[in-house]
């Protein structure tokens, strides 16, 4: 019942994800619906029954878990414009991977690839469930995104930075010119630690953050390239409200170090750079703490061992996240260089240029503020053409920092800190959304 | 932040290694299920011995392209690495993989100790599955966190 009438929903952009999803949750409870059957066939012996039975109540556990899996995925939660420019972004990018967007109530963003295992090996399937996993483009990405006031369109710059954790398996990765750094780190682990080896639980547990750091780096340098200086704003934005220390985690590296690489290429380019055009347009220099200021600078390797250990992390990890951390500036760069090849080889188009970014200000920077939104470009009235989702969120980004109280739009008197002409803002840029969604589609058609 | 699923909490492959245990103790399975399971399960050994042979050679970095040999690694580690130390436990994927591979041929010659430490190593790992708690799908994992 609760299946059927999710199925009947309508889901954001019309996209099929959530459906297909649900197929998968009605494949397992007919399944599940096949054992029971069976245990009632006469003259079956009692174990037998018995099991079919406690397995009929495991999938209708595991259906459960999987509706619980696709809770915040309705039109209530996510606005109905946003889903097809963010499935756009990830079909542009060769990422056809069956895909459902869903909202929750913390700052938070995921990416969670469900692999096809999870669906199969079971013992005499249903013919549904056999046809659902076959209707998947495996594995199938679940894409969090917050509800509430992170929520805001130019926050959503943050799902580029999840497609790019999506994308980080696609890259062949030659790490070669880090390997005398990483034997460094291992050298220096020992030292703190006072050993001559290391044992194989902290390599595996140096191996496992490493990786993890490096993919969150990853995603930043895709995030940058797909949207430029909005994936800046929008993270400085997060990590500032997460943390009122400084944030070092075994899945993530420390939030001044991914701002300050972010930071670095939009100066990349001399006068056309990213923060010269910020400059030019705002009025303003773009620093890197322009939108974070209460984040606080991680220390020096002793001072981050010794929080660690009073935390109670044992010796070894806390020696892990002390040296790895000193080391990781010396893969950004090499982090960004992949990233930016394997673009340029497989979706130049989705690049976000300092080019472009001078342009979208241009065109929508003083019409944003008259509350005219970025819907087209172009100054022929027979060529204009839909607005890119990268340009909504870099206008948007523009005004919310730099002219959010120019906005002329009406408020109901006292507004102090420009609550209602975010609210306003984000509507004008949610109309955006819609309309040049809506334009692509007839100009397609 | 990408966080992956645990798919081994699921009643498939609970199943899979029910059937494979079956097939080791010579029950008759369904063809194309016994084809399956074999497969399935030899691969989940062939990956985790490259994925443990990486974590040996104290592996900085895993290449994308070793990425479902370090998973298939950390999952068999997360059942079973905490019983055996590394040396025994190489030994026993390798001739749990063996078994596997010589069932999957017409006429399987079978040396019956590898055939016996393949069902110790799938026995034991059902064992545990059964023992986890069910953590679900949306399950997040632990992990730790300073400053902040």
């Amino acid at each position: 019942m609760q299946v059927t009438h999710l199925l009947s929903q309508r889901y954001p952009g019309d996209l099929v994800g959530p459906k297909r999803w649900l197929m998968l949750v009605s494949g397992l409870l007919d399944t599940a619906d096949g054992y029971l059957s069976e245990s009632d066939r006469p003259r079956i012996a009692a174990s037998e029954a018995l099991n079919l039975i406690r397995d009929s109540v495991k999938l209708g556990t595991e259906a459960y878990d999987c509706l619980a899996f696709i809770r915040g995925a309705s039109t209530d939660e996510i606005p109905y414009p946003i889903a097809p420019p963010l499935k756009r972004w990830f079909d542009n990018l060769q990422l056809p991977n069956s895909t459902f967007f869903r909202a929750e109530l913390v700052a938070n963003y995921e990416l969670r690839p469900i692999p096809e295992q999870y669906f199969l090996g079971i013992r005499n399937p249903s013919a549904s469930l056999t046809a659902a996993i076959k209707q998947v483009t495996w594995p199938f990405l679940r894409v969090t995104v917050p509800s509430g006031a992170f929520a805001i369109i130019p926050h959503l710059a943050i799902v580029a930075h999840e497609i790019g954790h999506a994308l980080y398996t696609k890259i062949s990765w030659d790490l070669t010119a880090f390997s005398a750094e990483g034997d460094a780190v291992k050298r220096r682990i020992m030292a703190r630690l006072g050993v001559t080896s290391l044992d194989l639980s902290t390599q595996k547990f140096m191996s496992n953050l490493f990786s993890r750091w490096f993919q969150e780096f990853s995603a930043d340098a895709f995030a940058l390239y797909l949207t430029g200086p909005a994936i800046f704003f929008s993270l400085s934005e997060l990590m500032q409200f997460r943390g009122g220390s400084y944030t070092l985690s075994d899945t993530h590296p420390a939030s001044d170090l991914r701002l300050s690489a972010l930071y670095e290429r939009l100066n990349d380019g001399g006068e056309q750079s990213f923060s010269k055009l910020f400059k030019k347009h705002t009025a303003q220099e773009l620093t890197q703490d322009f939108n974070s200021h209460l984040l606080q600078l991680t220390p020096n390797a002793d001072k981050i061992f010794a929080d660690a250990v009073a935390k109670k992390i044992t010796n070894e990890h806390a020696a892990v996240l002390a040296e790895v951390h000193t080391s990781m500036p010396k893969a950004v760069q090499l982090v960004y260089d992949h990233v930016y090849a394997y673009l340029q080889a497989n979706a130049a188009d989705a690049i976000y240029t300092p080019d472009q970014y001078d342009k979208d200000l241009t065109d929508h920077l003083e019409p944003m503020l008259a509350a005219v939104p970025p819907i087209e470009s172009g100054s022929d009235l027979r060529r204009k053409t839909s607005t890119e989702f990268a340009t909504i969120l870099n206008v948007g980004w523009a005004v919310l920092l730099t002219k959010l109280p120019d906005l002329r739009v009406k408020t109901s008197g006292a507004d102090q800190f420009h609550c209602e002409r975010l609210e306003r803002l984000h509507g004008l840029l949610l109309k955006a959304v819609e309309l040049s969604e809506a334009k692509r589609t007839w100009q397609s058609a | 932040m990408s966080l992956t699923v645990n798919w081994a909490n699921s009643l498939g492959f609970r199943h899979v290694i029910e059937d494979g245990l079956a097939i080791l103790s010579g029950a008759e399975i369904q063809p194309d299920r016994r084809a399956y399971v074999l497969r399935d399960l030899a691969q989940l050994l062939v990956e985790a011995k490259r994925g443990s042979d990486l974590v040996q050679q104290s592996a900085f970095f895993v290449a994308s392209a070793d990425h479902s040999a370090f998973e298939s690694y950390s999952l068999l580690d997360h059942y079973l690495g905490r019983t055996h130390d590394e040396n025994q436990w190489t030994e026993m994927l390798r001739a749990a993989e063996v078994t596997l591979e010589e069932l999957r041929k017409e006429a399987p010659k079978l040396n019956e100790a590898d055939k016996s430490t393949a069902e110790n190593l799938l026995g034991e790992l059902l064992a545990r599955l059964m023992q986890e708690p069910n953590s679900g799908i949306a399950s997040e994992p632990e992990n730790i966190a300073i400053g902040g």
